[in-house]
């Protein structure tokens, strides 16, 4: 018998059959419950990709497709007895990170693991999808955007996930930590979680996913995080991917910029079995936007960015730096979409992928895209891979500095580029750490 | 201190193995200053970077002795924290790592391999500086990244302001005057200077005279095809500057011919 790709995605959404039937008979009309309807019927058109799609061509999703995963109720998610601070990466734990809290277990909000400090008035709230009513204003500023089959399931059936919102002229002083825990101690795990970032005009805010897993089963975390910038917003979002050994991630963020506004996505991918992350930015006129990226792989760890800016109109500025270490057999897949719109005069758009191969199995694939209807723009991109330098090890070891420490202080340097972008201190030390940790160990 | 005997070293070309050490000798005490001078070619990077342990170069054969051990067998770690110190003629630039780092981890390093208890923060600060004041260095040289988009006089300041840091038993400078002007010249020559004692000890690589006007040489080589075909004290660099190589290659020639 041979496994057809029907078969494939009839075992992949078998544990959603149930849920299948109750958003097929959703008979609101707001935008979230159509847009459910919509994913649901998108789900029944399409199967998942395969290496012939072009966008898919280096990532192979047989390794997680070939796994049966079970999604958890919100009883048995939250029933079992996690403590985070048996988790390295509970960056609350250190006291000098002063921060609200959201945990996510399995999908599921856990009231008790948060903690949201007092917020002052109505005019920002920190709320969970599962308790917003689904007519809620907020989700009207947000476009349905589906990267693939997964973005379709995540629409239609996401159990729960973050709504942050500001109005106009306010400021999130602390950042938000959010983990995304599965516990994948039992269980293959399925967990899902849809989020979604709106900030008015001239407020700023900082959100930071971490993720986390528990346990050596597969499991997977299929997450989309949706991000409205106000006009003269600034919004700064982060992904640290760095303590999921066992875990798969298809992700994507999407951001919609007002003009004059900023948007930073940082995405930070340490550890994980197979990483998909997908970011698409939209930018208005005179926007900023930066992506950074760092991606320290080893054994037999897969990641693959793809990133898309669309610039649709004039005088804005983005800035992508992409930085990879693969080590192992590991391998990075990046991808870097810039579209300059005809409209878009005057646009900057910067961007770089560097790479350094510590291993001969490691293999890197990038590919920089540039679309450009435009004619009066300035855009340049570049991508390097190659492995240390000589010279530059050569020159610390003649001045006493032992070869693996050598190897580490430049690797360090190589990656500090983009840890530097981070304004947390706590999160920015964090990792300066973990790095060093692991590149003396390798 | 040092005692080289029949070194002989090649470098993989496209075209093989090159042979450019070819049986060399030379012997080293403390207290003492050897310029090796020599014409374009006739490998006196080539022996300043065996020394230091750089990787290109095949040992083919020889000894090379340092204080009792045999350098050969080291890595250049070791060699560094044996006391061996390299003034490169073209230091690296490495973005991202500050000087101060860079020199804060070679110290304690070389410290740990000779068991002595690293430098705290504040008293490696205070020798950075007061090292630092010596080389006439701006003291932002010292938190910018190391080398990066130093000038090429800065460069050449940094690596002695190292020299100074490190305190080895054996300096040894390959063209450390090449692209200085008078001012920077004097200066590096003083730190060389400041640093010289009885018990340590300098090889100067030069392809000038000049520099030997500032950091007077015990003795100096004159490295040809390989080998040191002449040496004698610093009257001989100046008959070099005076005649040029050419009465040098003309007397080996005649020599090697017969």
């Amino acid at each position: 018998m041979t496994t057809t790709l029907d078969d494939i995605k009839s075992t992949f959404l078998a544990p959603f059959e149930e849920l299948a039937e109750k958003v097929s008979e959703i008979t609101n009309t707001d935008k979230v419950s159509q847009g459910k309807k919509a994913a649901l019927e998108a789900i029944e058109r399409n199967s998942f990709p395969t290496i012939k799609n072009e966008e898919w061509k280096f990532t192979e999703l047989k390794s997680i497709l070939s796994n049966k995963f079970e999604l958890q109720s919100k009883e048995d998610a939250l029933s079992s007895d996690i403590d985070l601070n048996e988790f390295d990466y509970f960056l609350n734990k250190n006291k000098d990170l002063n921060s609200h809290i959201l945990v996510f277990i399995n999908g599921h909000f856990s009231d008790k693991h948060s903690s949201i400090k007092e917020l002052k008035g109505n005019k920002i709230s920190i709320q969970t999808l599962s308790n917003t009513k689904t007519d809620n204003p907020i989700f009207d500023k947000f476009e349905r955007d589906s990267v693939s089959i997964f973005s379709d399931i995540n629409a239609a059936f996401a159990t729960d996930g973050y709504v942050i919102e500001l109005t106009d002229n306010q400021e999130l002083e602390l950042p938000v930590f959010v983990y995304f825990i599965n516990d994948a101690s039992q269980k293959n795990t399925l967990s899902q979680v849809r989020n979604y970032i709106s900030v008015g005009e001239n407020s700023n805010c900082t959100v930071v996913e971490n993720y986390i897993t528990k346990g050596e089963n597969p499991n997977l975390i299929n997450t989309i995080t949706s991000v409205n910038v106000g006009s003269y917003a600034n919004v700064k979002h982060l992904k640290i991917q760095a303590d999921a050994k066992s875990q798969f991630q298809i992700g994507s963020t999407h951001a919609w910029q007002a003009d004059k506004s900023s948007f930073t996505n940082t995405t930070i991918s340490l550890a994980g079995k197979l990483i998909r992350n997908d970011l698409r930015i939209i930018s208005g006129e005179y926007c900023e936007s930066f992506m950074n990226g760092l991606y320290l792989l080893n054994e037999k760890t897969h990641v693959d960015n793809h990133t898309v800016i669309d610039h649709q109109r004039p005088n804005s500025y983005s800035n992508e730096m992409y930085k990879g270490v693969l080590d192992g057999k590991s391998r990075a897949v990046f991808n870097g979409k810039i579209f300059v719109r005809q409209a878009a005069q005057k646009t900057n758009a910067f961007q770089s992928n560097k790479n350094v191969l510590l291993s001969d199995d490691a293999i890197l694939n990038t590919k920089p895209q540039l679309e450009i209807w435009a004619d009066d723009v300035k855009c340049s991109h570049g991508a390097t891979t190659g492995k240390l330098d000589e010279e530059a090890l050569f020159y610390l070891q003649a001045r006493g500095i032992p070869k693996q420490k050598a190897k580490s202080l430049l690797l360090q340097a190589f990656a500090e580029e983009v840890l530097d972008s981070i304004e947390i201190d706590v999160l920015r030390e964090f990792l300066t750490n973990e790095i060093e940790n692991r590149l003396s160990i390798s | 201190m040092l005692n080289i005997n029949g070194l002989q070293a090649s470098i993989d070309t496209d075209a093989g193995a090159k042979e450019i050490l070819k049986g060399l000798n030379l012997e080293v005490k403390a207290g003492e200053v050897h310029a090796i001078m020599g014409p374009n070619g006739s490998g006196k990077s080539t022996l300043a970077s065996v020394l230091a342990g750089r990787e290109e170069y095949e040992v083919t054969g020889g000894k090379v002795d340092f204080e009792g051990k045999d350098l050969l067998e080291l890595a250049p770690e070791e060699r560094a924290g044996e006391g061996i110190f390299l003034a490169f003629q073209y230091p690296i630039e490495i973005p991202g790592v500050s000087n101060a780092t860079f020199m804060k981890t070679a110290v304690n390093e070389i410290r740990k391999y000779n068991e002595k208890e690293e430098l705290d923060a504040v008293s490696f600060l205070k020798l950075m500086k007061s090292k630092a004041a010596e080389m006439e260095m701006d003291s932002s040289l010292l938190t910018r990244a190391l080398n990066e988009g130093f000038s090429g006089g800065e460069k050449k300041r940094n690596e002695i302001f190292q020299l100074a840091m490190l305190e080895p038993k054996l300096a040894i400078l390959d063209e450390t005057d090449s692209g200085l002007d008078i001012d920077a010249l004097k200066i590096v020559a003083n730190g060389v200077n400041r640093f010289k004692n009885k018990d340590n000890a300098v090889i100067v690589v030069t392809h000038y005279q000049r520099l030997l006007d500032y950091i007077v040489p015990d003795f100096v080589h004159v490295l040809y095809q390989g080998r040191i075909v002449k040496s004698g004290t610093k009257e001989l660099a100046l008959e070099l500057e005076a005649k040029g190589y050419d009465w040098i290659k003309e007397e080996v020639n005649s020599i090697t011919s017969k």
